[in-house]
């Protein structure tokens, strides 16, 4: 099962898993943007916990659309259903970051600027 | 010599599902990876496509991602890359082996002086390649993954970027639905993939129309029906031509094949035997061949377009990196996706980025 974070500019820079009571190790979680995966870091891992928190230190940036991230899990057990609790801590960017070549081009109409 | 080829991996033995992962830390730049994989066969059935034994291709610098694309992603978009098949002979018998290679290209063409991959500007730059060789060919039991490296050597080279690929988006379909995705502004485009798979399907039975507009409207770049653009396709990029090999008898047997939608197959006998062969429906990279009389090998020749189920838009004059679509003048890019009706949400999509990364 997949659920789709909309976040917006910024640098993830943390957050926390809640895994409840009750899971006992069925319950798997996985984090990508696009077809990477961030969370956990190696590729072909994933959390699988009961009764805790996993806080989270990131410094990943979502420089450019789509701010998106998919919060991927699936529950072994085919008896009962599982919840977790997903937070992600998001410093957002203010604007769109400049380039230096921004600012030339801007003023590329100015009259008697001359582009480098 | 003004190249050499690098061995990254030697040959190894690839029999449990693992990522790979490789530091790479060559001194010259990297024209293209060439990633290898094989399984061998221990049935006569095919489960999949060989190129699924490739799970996921990664070029990593840390949280920094150069390169994100799956196997069938990186086969597709180095078809469109080349305008030429890659030449690879897809083996569903048993104890045959199922040899599949998967090409990431820095520059325009291999060797291209002005665009290759500069571990010198990374940090800790990595290679991982995801496999698992359960995932395709004919129930392998064996694999083995080896990865080359084209280098310049005694050529001095300064590439002053290099083509970045990765899978920014990928969604699953609704039935009949629309589907807006906002697309990254900070690097110029020289071509973008549309993929969607799903065997018996052509891709404008998944997907039917596509929109490209900037400014929220104010240019539309493109907007029209997916059968109709893969039509135009066609006369740029050429058909997709591949031999694959079975083993069939009397009942029918699904195949896997690389082109999806236009797709014809022949089918001939291989070997001893003299046999006669019915192709039942090569859509969505899938065919069913039967035979006339008991097991017998049989070899098909395929000829199709979108490979893996790859819409490709190109912009502009691909050897011409002035002509590319510099949306960094742009407030907003948004790709607009209507699917088809009767899809499920088993049935997905996913979106390719090719952009030029400069140095500075």
């Amino acid at each position: 099962m997949s659920t789709i974070a909309r976040l917006t500019r910024g640098r993830l820079v943390g957050g926390f898993l809640y895994f409840p009571s009750g899971p006992a190790g069925l319950l798997h979680f996985i984090a990508k943007i696009g077809i990477h995966q961030i969370l956990p870091f190696d590729v072909g891992q994933n959390y699988a916990m009961d009764d805790c928190v996993i806080p989270l230190s990131l410094s990943i940036d979502l420089p450019e659309p789509p701010f998106i991230i998919d919060l991927i899990t699936w529950n072994d057990s085919s008896s009962y259903e599982h919840s977790l609790t997903v937070g992600l801590f998001l410093d957002p960017f203010d604007r769109r970051k400049w380039q230096l070549k921004d600012a030339v081009n801007a003023l590329a109409d100015v009259k008697g600027y001359r582009k480098p | 010599m003004n190249y050499r080829l690098t061995q990254l991996l030697a040959e190894e033995a690839a029999d449990t599902a693992a990522t790979k992962t490789i530091d790479l830390n060559v001194s010259d730049p990297i024209s293209e990876i060439s990633i290898f994989f094989r399984g061998q066969n221990s049935s006569d059935t095919p489960l999949a496509h060989p190129a699924k034994m490739i799970s996921k291709i990664e070029v990593v610098d840390g949280a920094d991602v150069i390169i994100s694309l799956s196997g069938m992603q990186a086969q597709a978009l180095e078809f469109y890359h080349r305008s030429q098949p890659l030449g690879l002979k897809p083996m569903y018998t048993d104890d045959d082996w199922s040899r599949q290679q998967f090409n990431l290209c820095f520059g325009r063409y291999l060797f291209d002086p002005m665009f290759a991959l500069d571990i010198s500007k990374f940090k800790n730059p990595q290679l991982k390649i995801t496999h698992n060789k359960a995932l395709g060919g004919s129930t392998c039991d064996h694999g083995y993954l080896m990865v080359y490296a084209h280098c310049f050597d005694e050529k001095a080279a300064t590439p002053e970027g290099f083509l970045m690929a990765k899978d920014i988006y990928s969604y699953a379909l609704g039935n009949g639905t629309y589907e807006h995705i906002d697309l990254p502004l900070d690097m110029p485009y020289r071509m973008m993939l549309i993929r969607s798979l799903k065997a018996t399907a052509a891709i404008w039975e998944l997907f039917d129309q596509v929109k490209l507009s900037s400014d929220q409207d104010k240019h539309i770049i493109m907007d029209g029906n997916v059968e109709e653009l893969m039509k135009l396709l066609c006369t740029k990029f050429g058909p997709y031509t591949e031999t694959i090999q079975g083993r069939v008898g009397t009942g029918s047997v699904g195949h896997y094949i690389t082109p999806t939608s236009n797709a014809n197959v022949m089918a001939v006998s291989y070997g001893g035997t003299r046999d006669y062969y019915q192709v039942y429906q090569p859509w969505g990279g899938y065919v069913e061949f039967a035979g006339g009389a008991a097991l017998s090998r049989v070899q098909a020749f395929v000829h199709g377009y979108a490979p893996h189920g790859a819409l490709c838009i190109p912009f502009g004059d691909l050897a011409d990196p002035t002509d590319w679509f510099d949306v960094t003048k742009v407030g907003s890019l948004k790709l607009r996706i209507l699917s088809e009706s009767g899809l499920t949400t088993a049935d997905s999509c996913d979106i390719v980025v090719q952009q030029l990364r400069k140095y500075s």
